[in-house]
């Protein structure tokens, strides 16, 4: 039990951490409201393994925008097998050639990129392109986490720069996870346990939607919200968003 | 005499069944999808099953093909994620078949070609049926020397029914029942299936069918051009921005 309840104490703690963040998720809000204001879609990208879990979290769930656009790929996801995905984390081009097609990414857009490590090349890659094609830019990664990682890891850009200092984000998100992930610490084993990474962009994610809720009742804008899809009304509802998005969004 | 030039003869003699024997299905299947296409209507490509489903991998983003289609590749209906979990379990689960229907906004005067030379299984004459109350046409490439033959009510829908009775029109593969033309004197088991090449030339020789009365009719034939050469990428643009997203597999 000891571990156990002190995972939960040291969870807590970073997510109280988080919860003092408020001026990032307003800002963040305000962005995604003003996407939902000008009819633009919003994409959501996790670039590598775990990461990949948060692109997840906020689509096609009720209470969340109609006009959020995920990109999912094998090449990021540990449900398409995990060793590649580690693997590909050495290869060049997977991130602009993923991010080249999707064809519904339109200029003036907003995306989310969620890269917990913050050192990759795909990552990189999608902010160059994003800037390339003057989209609004939020990056959810953690300082701690990019800057423990030792500068010859194969899988750093060969720029070897961190996500967080890169020029033309218009916003960045420090998810506060530790390095390597883990914060239980078992002496005897040798070995660290207890992850962080998906409950703290979880909870940024889950932050910034309410933020962006909250400025469209505010400001009174028409947007597009999965209902309940238990129920036969919120049911009747998302169907005809489903219709509404199937030809503007992949993988609805 | 080599196994090689008996196959090769084998085949040959069917792909001359098929030449000789469908002439009207060819050209009432064609009509139809050509029909369809001048009406701004979706032709879809599906192939129900395990294998099948290279029947619309094959005419996907291919150069020479037509690209006012939505090729059907379901990840819970093909060989790509899990070939077992297909062929042994998915394929039974009927209600699927409506569900591929539905998913893929199939309309009234839409057309679904559906490949499948055994033409039994449940997802696969699920979806034909759902696609013709929606108000579809069904075309079928299927072999009913298979499904007449079949005596196996795990692995058919419940109706029992196979793919041709139930298709506006069907196409004759001729894949032999039991897939498989090779018996020699060493071994027991039989050898060298054909159901593939047999769906996939019966497929080909339809839609070179419905490009050419296209271009007899004097209309810009949607095609794609090959995008490994210099200008193809640029060329199939002008169908990807309508296509990307509602064609699924894209």
């Amino acid at each position: 039990m000891k571990y156990i309840l002190d995972y939960y104490k040291q969870v807590a703690a970073i997510l109280d951490e988080l919860s003092k963040q408020t001026e990032d998720y307003k800002k963040a809000g305000q962005m995604i409201a003003d996407a939902v204001k000008n009819k633009k879609l919003i994409h959501i990208v996790g670039t590598e393994m775990h990461s990949s879990i948060a692109a997840e979290e906020i689509f096609f769930r009720a209470g969340s925008l109609a006009n959020i656009n995920p990109l999912y790929d094998p090449t990021f996801s540990v449900t398409h097998s995990a060793a590649r995905s580690l693997y590909l984390k050495e290869a060049d081009f997977c991130g602009q050639f993923l991010f080249e097609y999707y064809r519904n990414i339109q200029k003036g857009d907003l995306i989310l990129i969620i890269d917990t490590d913050g050192i990759g090349k795909a990552c990189k890659e999608m902010i160059e392109k994003s800037k390339e094609m003057e989209l609004k830019v939020i990056v959810v990664t953690s300082r701690n986490f990019s800057e423990a990682v030792n500068s010859n890891c194969p899988y750093r850009n060969s720029e070897k720069i961190n996500l967080c200092n890169m020029d033309g984000i218009d916003l960045v998100i420090d998810s506060k996870v530790p390095a390597f992930d883990t914060i239980i610490r078992f002496e005897e084993l040798n070995i660290n346990s207890g992850w962080v990474s998906t409950i703290a962009n979880s909870f940024i994610l889950n932050a910034i939607i309410l933020a962006a809720i909250e400025t469209i009742e505010k400001e009174n804008i028409e947007a597009d919200i999965w209902d309940n899809f238990y129920e036969a009304n919120g049911l009747q509802k998302n169907e005809a968003l489903i219709d509404k998005y199937i030809e503007k969004v992949k993988h609805i | 005499m080599n196994a090689y030039v008996d196959y090769l003869n084998i085949l040959i003699n069917l792909i001359e069944k098929v030449r000789d024997t469908q002439d009207d299905k060819f050209d009432r299947a064609s009509d139809i999808i050509v029909n369809a296409i001048m009406e701004g209507k979706m032709i879809h490509f599906w192939g129900p099953g395990g294998h099948s489903s290279i029947f619309a991998e094959d005419v996907m983003y291919r150069e020479g093909e037509l690209a006012c289609i939505n090729p059907i590749i379901d990840p819970n209906i093909s060989l790509g994620h899990g070939a077992l979990k297909e062929v042994n379990y998915f394929e039974r689960v009927e209600k699927m078949g409506k569900v591929i229907v539905k998913y893929n906004r199939i309309k009234a005067g839409d057309v679904m070609v559906i490949g499948s030379a055994y033409g039994v299984n449940p997802v696969c004459i699920q979806g034909a049926l759902e696609s013709k109350r929606v108000g579809a046409e069904v075309i079928a490439v299927t072999s009913p020397a298979f499904s007449d033959a079949l005596d196996n009510e795990e692995t058919r829908h419940a109706n029992g029914k196979g793919l041709n009775e139930i298709a506006d029109v069907y196409i004759n593969s001729y894949s032999p029942y039991d897939d498989l033309t090779m018996k020699i004197d060493e071994m027991d088991q039989k050898f060298g299936p054909v159901g593939t090449i047999m769906q996939l030339i019966t497929l080909k020789a339809l839609t070179t069918t419905v490009i050419k009365k296209l271009a007899q009719k004097g209309i810009e034939v949607p095609i794609w051009k090959n995008a490994l050469e210099k200008g193809g990428p640029e060329f199939n643009d002008r169908y990807l921005d309508q296509l990307w997203c509602k064609v699924k597999s894209m």
